[in-house]
């Protein structure tokens, strides 16, 4: 559905993407980690045909990215800060017109307002309208039609938990029907639990790449144990060398638990900022 | 293809905008109609085509011009633009449902003009066709400056360096019995217009201006057409 083959993507001497590749199946959550400046939103201009690379091909439906149509971007949504809105229009008449254009009823705003606790704030001003309440319009704009592909730009990146919570449900319900969703995050637990394949990338370049869990397995290590001494400082050490620390002043000894997000540190050896 | 839905879902955008940016309504066809119908209580004004030509010069540079530019130069600033293309947008879509409105409106005021200034128009539809292809013309060529711009700003930057060669030539075609000058009017996208305003009763459709004003407005639509795809990409 979407294959991203030895993409080079460099901007005035500053390298967005080298060499990046990966796939995407067909009705699959495919989550892109990185933190910022890594190249998330990059790749998905070059997948939606907005820049150009230096090397390397993209393709999604099928086609090279460069060739898609006006007719294939009617099957594509697309979320990112590249999307704009009509400011002194309302909510509801910004999402009204996407529904009018692809000939869906306006129950389906309705109903996705609902969904997302916008229905009260519907006839409000698109300018007058909070960061996070944007997004979700954004995103309502995007899924519409129910595309066959779906990009995100970091969808959730300014919502509480409660409110990422149901865009996890309407993300999971899309994928149901067959959607295709190429997401960006930089919450990696997030991406833990919805994505089928995950490719995590610093400083663009791919560092990791397949399902969380097998990653996770991948660098699970039972052999290993996480020492939390009253200092406050944390050690991880292997099993047998627990015995040289115990006379020391210890709160907590346990298994290493492996995240995703634990993993990209041990990767990166960088803290990702928030 | 264009389906009717899109086209009918554009111009229900477009007219939602405009209701939203009442400023822009009264920039592009409030302040010209306004200001002529000022001008017009002036006394010995009825009847002088020299104030019709002025009028038309008007509409041409702000309701068949700045109108436009203004409009997609915000378009552009805001993303709505990119996201309209993003979303399957086809160029002739998009042209048809920004360029209605200031057309309706240009030529609703150009009709006016002669009446209100108590002009006598010897044939109409002479009148009709020049200013049907001067307001075509102004607004393919601002949509393609608005296309082409950053921001609101530029855009009108560009309209206002129109404005001033489309104020200034006629004054100098009557400054002037320079062949060469005179020539370049002729072929110039205000030579019909100048030329009708010079010859009045005694104009003929058939002549060097027609053909120029044709021409431009063809190779307008095609600098449109570049603009359009232009905006597809990201430039910086
Ligand atoms: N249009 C651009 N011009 C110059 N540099 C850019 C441009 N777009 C992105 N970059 C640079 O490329 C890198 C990757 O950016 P981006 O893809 O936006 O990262 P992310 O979405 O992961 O935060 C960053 O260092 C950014 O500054
Ligand atoms: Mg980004």
């Amino acid at each position: 559905m979407i294959k991203f083959k030895n993409i080079t993507k460099e901007f005035k001497e500053k390298k967005a993407l080298s060499n990046v590749s990966f796939n995407v199946n067909e009705g699959d959550i495919f989550g892109f980690l990185g933190p910022s400046g890594s190249g998330k939103t990059t790749t998905i201009n070059i997948l939606t045909g907005q820049i150009l690379q230096d090397s390397g091909q993209a393709f999604i439906l099928g086609k090279n990215s460069t060739d898609i149509s006006s007719d294939d971007l009617l099957s594509i949504g697309i979320m990112s800060d590249t999307v704009g809105f009509y400011e002194k229009m309302s909510l509801y008449k910004n999402l009204e017109f996407f529904a009018k254009f692809h000939n869906i009823p306006n129950e389906i705003i309705d109903d996705l307002l609902k969904k997302l606790d916008l229905f009260e704030d519907k006839e409000k001003k698109a300018e007058n309208l909070s960061t996070g309440m944007k997004q979700r319009m954004l995103l309502i704009r995007a899924i519409l039609h129910t595309p066959k592909i779906l990009f995100l730009d970091e969808p959730t990146s300014g919502l509480d938990p409660t409110l990422s919570l149901k865009v996890h449900q309407i993300l999971f319900h899309l994928k149901n029907k067959g959607v295709t969703i190429f997401l960006t995050t930089h919450d990696m637990n997030e991406a833990t639990k919805l994505c089928d394949n995950i490719a995590l990338l610093y400083q663009g370049e791919i560092i990791e790449y397949g399902a969380p869990k097998d990653i996770i397995n991948k660098y699970a290590d039972d052999n290993k144990v996480v020492i939390t001494f009253q200092n406050g400082k944390e050690i991880t050490i292997p099993k047998e060398e627990t015995a040289n620390y115990l006379g020391e002043f210890i709160t907590s000894i346990h298994s290493l638990e492996t995240s995703l997000e634990s993993i990209f540190i041990q990767l990166t050896g960088k803290k990702e900022e928030k | 293809m264009i389906k009717l839905n899109r086209l009918k879902s554009l111009i229900w955008l477009r007219w939602q905008y405009l209701m939203s940016n009442k400023g822009l309504l009264y920039i592009g066809i409030g302040m010209p109609i306004g200001e002529m119908a000022l001008l017009s209580l002036i006394p010995n004004i009825h009847g002088n085509a020299g104030f019709l030509s002025f009028s038309l010069n008007f509409v041409y540079s702000i309701t068949s011009g700045s109108f436009i530019s203004l409009m997609i130069g915000e378009e552009k600033e805001k993303k709505n633009l990119r996201t309209l293309i993003l979303s399957g947008v086809k160029m002739k879509e998009y042209t048809f449902s920004v360029i209605i409105f200031p057309f309706i409106f240009s030529i609703i005021s150009c009709i006016y003009f002669p009446l209100l200034f108590g002009v006598h128009i010897s044939s109409w539809p002479v009148y009709i066709f020049i200013i049907v292809s001067e307001c075509l013309f102004f607004i393919l060529a601002n949509l393609s400056i608005g296309l082409f711009s950053k921001n609101q700003v530029q855009a009108s930057l560009f309209t206002l360096i129109i404005f001033i060669f489309v104020t200034l030539l006629p004054i100098l075609l009557e400054l002037t019995s320079n062949e060469l000058i005179k020539n370049i009017i002729e072929w110039s996208f205000i030579g019909i217009n100048t030329k009708y305003f010079i010859e009045l009763e005694k104009f003929q459709i058939s002549n060097i201006s027609t053909i120029s004003i044709l021409l431009w407005i063809f190779g307008m639509s095609i600098l449109t057409r570049y603009a359009f795809a232009w905006n597809r990409k990201e430039h910086n």
